[in-house]
């Protein structure tokens, strides 16, 4: 897919609210499936399970719940799972930070294949986060404990490596999220030197923003990362407790603290549950709206965008509104700000 | 050597959770031991435990889950003495989750004991009293100015203050009525989004404005004046000072009793009592007297049980196994998260952090010890020492060293490793004659032994 000359940003509205205690706690992260299907990576100390849930939410709180996977160290199984992708064939990828490998799953939970042992040398891992594919299907790992990048074909097969302890230029500390785009570009959160860098398929640095804070373009523990298809960068900022998007300059464009109402599912469960209902009119209703401790973010092809938000056990969705731009829609960059009338 | 190394141990023990070789090691070769103490009293000068890494791994509900990062925290702090002085006021201000299920305001009690256990008792009174687990604990958002209930304001005098015999049943009515109007605001359910926290209201609608008695002084009071007045009575500074003396000195009768058995230590009680008083109840010079003192520097030869909390993270500080986060420090509190909970070594021992039994908190000293309790402690220590891998024990072995054809000298170098570890003769025959059996065959395998004996010594289970 072609990036477009430019966009008109006409809004970024808040769509939907997903799931409710119970049934999608601690949503680590998501992915998607065909028809409107999502499959939600739910992970807490001694759990770790992944939900089948759809956009369309749930009609009715059920015993009768879909998912598959649960906590342990056997084949199929999660310990500290970070990041879930949907891969060929809709078969799922996790990484898992504590058992230092990545597992395949068919799409109805069948293990299918794992790679990745502790350590340091090429082909181990000591703690792996983030995952992504390249564009010619390779996985792109964060390794986060060793500090670096690395490549893998779909089997597990070693390719590349970069990256390394610090605070400089193309170091990096802990890094957690990442997201690779069309043009091969890895994007990395870097989650202990709070910013983002970006890096060119041989591990050279691109571009870096962000720094340690709360304002604009300012992170504090940035967790999940991910690029839509015009370019446009959304990073999970975890202590702040919202998830900021960028141009694909790098330049910060929107935030997103959290718009969430009640799920279909919330709302029908609220309805036999007296009691709550009552605490909801004197509490401070406007807390609930609010992300808390994002550790993903996801935007899927209909630029619609997830926030797995991990303290409130749902899953907020909003829908970039935007209408593309010819050459003559759009004007070349300045390169100075100007305060000329337009 | 600018300290001596088994007095840095006991100071260690009693003010944090012990020191590993390598802490004895630097501590005494680089400060005095009144230098040590300035840096426990001073937690400032040293960073806080990163937070958003520990979160980064341990997430989940269960009070369990809080109750590890809590242990953790507790072994991996730089200051030892604030994390200590968090466990010391939840035991003397004990609030339970099996109440209110409430897991905010359990966890951010916690904080509040941190951030003001070593600031004045005047503002650790008025943090408590404006603190909602505190609040919905004893009642005090019933308390309301048309219908008072003196709960709080009781347990206040009682438990958290002065003690019995030192107030009235009238100056408890006008501490109440003082408090009135002090809540929290409802805060949300549950469901369907999960807990989120309360957080304190004063309801001037609700306060009771009238004039009040309190200890022999009369006004307008509210419960800013109430504390106020508290902190002045000798009788608090004593009652503090015997709650110090049996967490960090010595193992006292339980405090139902202290009204008709007077301290062990009378004197130390009047020392740590006029730092107090002089000092208007600043906690820093009330510790810093304590941990000066020579009644403190002679108590490692007066009994100390430790609790299970003290025990737990002084093996796991030891041990090394959790010096990063790794999963399952939640089993020490509940073995399974998902599915029926079994509980953890904490409660078989007797403590249930962040769920007391009482408002008393718990029974101390030799009463955390019975048959069960002391196989389950001991069990627990040869247990978690067990493994030669974990990163303390490996480098115990290491230090350890061979037997070099003096099995005292290396029973020695073991109790030297486990923190500077004074035991009884009994013990020390029973060291040396296993000691003696060792030969260099056995290699590692014989020194672990006597480090995993030597542990599970009936001495290790004293502070």
């Amino acid at each position: 897919m072609t990036r477009p000359h430019g966009i008109l940003r006409a809004g970024f509205p808040y769509l939907t609210t997903l799931g409710m205690r119970r049934v999608t706690n601690f949503p680590t992260d998501i992915s998607f499936g065909e028809d409107e299907k999502l499959y939600i990576l739910m992970r807490s100390e001694g759990v770790a399970t992944i939900r089948i849930w759809s956009v369309n939410d749930m009609d009715e709180l059920t015993d009768e719940l879909e998912g598959f996977s649960s906590y342990g160290t056997e084949d199929g199984q999660f310990i500290w799972p970070v990041n879930i992708l949907t891969g060929p064939n809709g078969d799922l990828f996790v990484s898992d930070e504590y058992t230092n490998r990545i597992t395949r799953l068919d799409n109805e939970g069948n293990f299918i294949s794992k790679f990745g042992e502790q350590g340091s040398g090429d082909g181990q891992f000591d703690g792996p986060t983030g995952i992504a594919f390249d564009p010619s299907g390779n996985l792109v790992v964060c390794d986060s404990k060793n500090h670096r990048i690395q490549r893998y074909t779909i089997d597990g097969e070693y390719l590349q490596s970069f990256g390394n302890f610090g605070s400089s230029g193309g170091e990096l500390n802990l890094p957690w999220g990442i997201e690779v785009d069309e043009n091969d570009d890895v994007y990395v959160a870097d989650w202990g030197n709070n910013r983002v860098q970006v890096f060119n398929n041989d591990g050279d640095l691109k571009n870096t923003f962000g720094r340690t804070g709360s304002g604009d373009s300012e992170f504090q523990r940035p967790t999940g990362i991910s690029v839509d298809s015009h370019g446009d960068i959304y990073v999970a900022d975890w202590g702040n407790n919202r998830v900021l998007q960028f141009n694909k300059d790098g330049d910060q464009v929107w935030s997103f603290r959290g718009d969430a109402t009640l799920s279909k599912v919330a709302r029908n469960y609220m309805l036999t549950n007296a009691v709550p209902n009552r605490l909801r009119e004197s509490g401070r209703l406007e807390d609930e709206r609010y992300i808390r401790r994002p550790r993903s973010v996801r935007v899927d092809e209909n630029f619609r965008l997830f926030i797995p938000d991990y303290e409130s056990y749902r899953v907020q969705v909003y829908q970039k509104d935007f209408i593309e731009l010819d050459e003559t829609q759009f004007a070349a960059p300045l390169r100075n700000p100007t305060l000329e009338v337009t | 050597m600018k300290s001596d190394r088994k007095l840095v141990a006991h100071l260690m023990r009693r003010a944090g959770f012990g020191a590993t070789p390598s802490e004895l090691d630097r501590l005494t070769s680089e400060q005095t031991y009144d230098e040590i103490v300035e840096d426990l009293v001073n937690p400032e000068r040293f960073n806080e435990i990163d937070m958003s890494y520990v979160e980064r791994y341990y997430t989940g509900e269960p009070v369990a889950v809080h109750v590890g990062k809590w242990l953790y925290r507790m072994a991996n702090t730089e200051r030892p003495l604030e994390e200590k002085m968090a466990l010391f006021l939840h035991h003397i201000f004990p609030v339970a989750w099996g109440k209110s299920e409430h897991g905010p305001s359990l966890y951010n009690e916690i904080n509040l004991f941190r951030n003001v256990g070593m600031t004045n008792f005047g503002k650790i009174l008025l943090e408590l009293s404006k603190d909602p687990a505190m609040i919905f604990w004893l009642d005090n958002n019933e308390n309301h100015k048309d219908e008072i209930n003196e709960n709080y304001g009781r347990e206040l005098l009682e438990l958290f203050s002065m003690g019995v015999g030192n107030y009235t049943e009238d100056d408890i009515k006008n501490a109440s009525r003082s408090f009135t109007g002090w809540t929290f605001r409802q805060p949300l359910s549950l469901y369907p989004y999960g807990h989120h926290e309360a957080v304190f209201q004063f309801l001037p609608e609700d306060h009771d404005y009238g004039e009040k008695e309190f200890l022999g002084q009369r006004g307008n009071f509210d419960g800013n004046d109430i504390i106020d007045i508290i902190v002045k009575q000798p009788a608090t500074a004593r009652f503090l000072s015997r709650h110090l003396y049996n967490f960090f000195i010595e193992d006292e009768v339980q405090v139902p009793s202290w009204e008709t058995i007077p301290p062990k230590n009378p004197e130390a009680i009047e020392e740590l009592s006029t730092a107090f008083m002089e000092s208007g109840g600043d906690m820093k010079v009330v510790l810093r007297t304590l941990f000066t003192s020579e009644f403190f520097k002679e108590s490692s030869a007066k009994p100390k049980v430790k609790s299970p909390t003290e025990l737990i993270v002084g093996v796991i500080r030891q041990t090394g196994e959790f010096s990063k986060p790794k999963p399952g420090i939640h089993e020490f509190a509940v073995t399974t998260l998902n599915g029926s909970a079994i509980e953890g070594p904490l409660a078989v021992m007797g403590q249930r952090l962040m769920n007391p039994p009482t408002v008393e908190g718990w029974h101390t000293g030799f009463e955390w010890i019975d048959s069960g309790t002391l196989s389950e402690r001991v069990g627990f220590v040869e247990k978690q020492f067990s493994d030669p891998n974990k990163p303390g024990v490996a480098e115990m072995l290491s230090k350890a060293g061979t037997l070099d054809d003096n099995p005292e000298q290396l029973v020695g170098r073991c109790l030297d490793l486990l923190g500077a570890l004074t035991v009884s003769d009994k013990t020390l025959l029973s060291l040396n004659t296993y000691a003696k059996t060792l030969s260099d065959e056995k290699g590692n395998a014989g020194v672990h032994n006597l480090i995993q004996m030597a542990a599970s010594s009936v001495d290790y289970q004293f502070a």
